[in-house]
């Protein structure tokens, strides 16, 4: 196995990835945009999952929460899973309805015991339905989850350990938490067993003023270009992760020329070597 | 209840005339979301602006994701085609 570097697909960007495979090593299909769709598309995925490698990507089961996962939701990854056959799939650890509400959108639960016991129940449904565990995904969260208990890495340390689900590292979303709350994201990357790194996204995002102006936040929007630090980060993780790694480049609009994206792989791509560099000297 | 905490976060988070509530009473609306005394002074310490902040770029998004499945089929087809 070496270190790859993949693409997010979305049809927008679909002629250009297929003029492009032979610098895309792995595509990452989002799962949900499949779920009501015709015969036709799941054939379409089908014939691009024989072409190339592809990991499904789950937005929606909201499997750290309190919530008992729905069942409807699990039998629609599972289908999916199924057809194409990925090599992995993954989710966030994330929460999107309580009680009744839909958020709409990912949102991070209060780092306590109980939420790491509810992670892990729901992580247990999903292996039992979909027949393999997710790569779960650290989130960008702009509130600090309030009445947390444990640290971020803490949290999903004790997930991991539980659940025995490997991590998909956002590290836009760990570098846009490091800015917005005031951390050390090199520490965080210290705090995590980097042996059990499944996958890494990269991506952009945007600052934003709070709407009375007094504070600004690092918006994990996937329409920007990805930053230098996002790179700097993925050097340190190539330096200390002993296994190889996948990269995802997210991009979920204001999409520039695919060139222009071919052009973030390789920029992944040297970071990637540049950190097995340090990693072997 | 971790739950109770959840809840609130998904209002707070979705519904603006409860927000607008919250932020002018957090303790008072937080013990009636049944929410312990230790919950509620957690709740009661976020920080406003990364509420507000957080509530304007979840409808943003909601908005967004409306948007982009009234289009994705069309990009599909024809990137397809």
């Amino acid at each position: 196995m070496r270190d790859r570097v993949g693409l997010g697909w979305r049809p927008e960007l679909a002629a250009g990835i297929f003029d492009s495979l032979d610098q895309i090593d792995v595509l990452e299909v989002i799962a949900d945009k499949y779920f009501d769709v015709r015969r036709r598309e799941w054939q379409a995925l089908k014939m691009i999952a024989r072409q190339v490698p592809v990991q499904i990507h789950s937005i929606a089961l909201g499997l750290a929460g309190t919530d008992a996962v729905s069942r409807q939701r699990l039998d629609r990854v599972a289908r999916l899973v199924n057809e194409v056959e990925p090599e992995a799939w993954s989710e966030h650890l994330a929460f999107t309805r309580a009680g009744g509400v839909e958020i709409g959108h990912l949102a991070a639960p209060p780092r306590t015991e109980a939420s790491v016991e509810a992670a892990v129940q729901n992580l247990e449904r999903a292996n039992s339905v979909v027949g393999s565990k997710p790569l779960m995904e650290n989130i960008a969260t702009l509130i600090d989850p309030p009445c947390s208990q444990l640290s971020e890495p803490a949290w999903i340390v004790n997930i991991m350990t539980a659940s025995g689900c490997d991590l998909l590292l956002d590290l836009h979303n760990l570098y846009a938490n490091s800015i917005n709350f005031g951390f050390d994201p090199l520490q965080f990357l210290s705090s995590l067993p980097l042996a059990r790194i499944g996958g890494v996204h990269i991506a952009g995002g945007q600052w934003v003023t709070a709407p009375d102006g007094s504070k600004s936040h690092l918006v994990d929007d996937h329409l920007h270009d990805v930053s230098e630090p996002v790179y700097e980060l993925l050097r340190e993780l190539a330096a200390r992760a002993p296994n190889p790694l996948t990269v995802i480049l997210e991009r979920d609009g204001a999409y520039p020329p695919i060139p222009t994206l071919l052009q973030e792989l390789q920029c992944a791509r040297d970071a990637l070597a540049a950190g097995r560099r340090r990693q072997q000297g | 209840m971790q739950g109770d905490v959840e809840r609130l976060l998904a209002r707070l988070l979705t519904d603006k005339t409860f927000r607008q509530r919250f932020l002018a009473e957090p303790t008072r609306i937080a013990r009636e979301e049944g929410l312990s005394e230790g919950e509620t002074r957690g709740v009661a310490n976020m920080c406003v602006q990364d509420l507000q902040t957080a509530a304007r770029s979840y409808q943003h998004k909601r908005d967004l994701k409306g948007h982009r499945r009234r289009s994705w089929l069309t990009g599909w087809f024809k990137a397809t085609r």
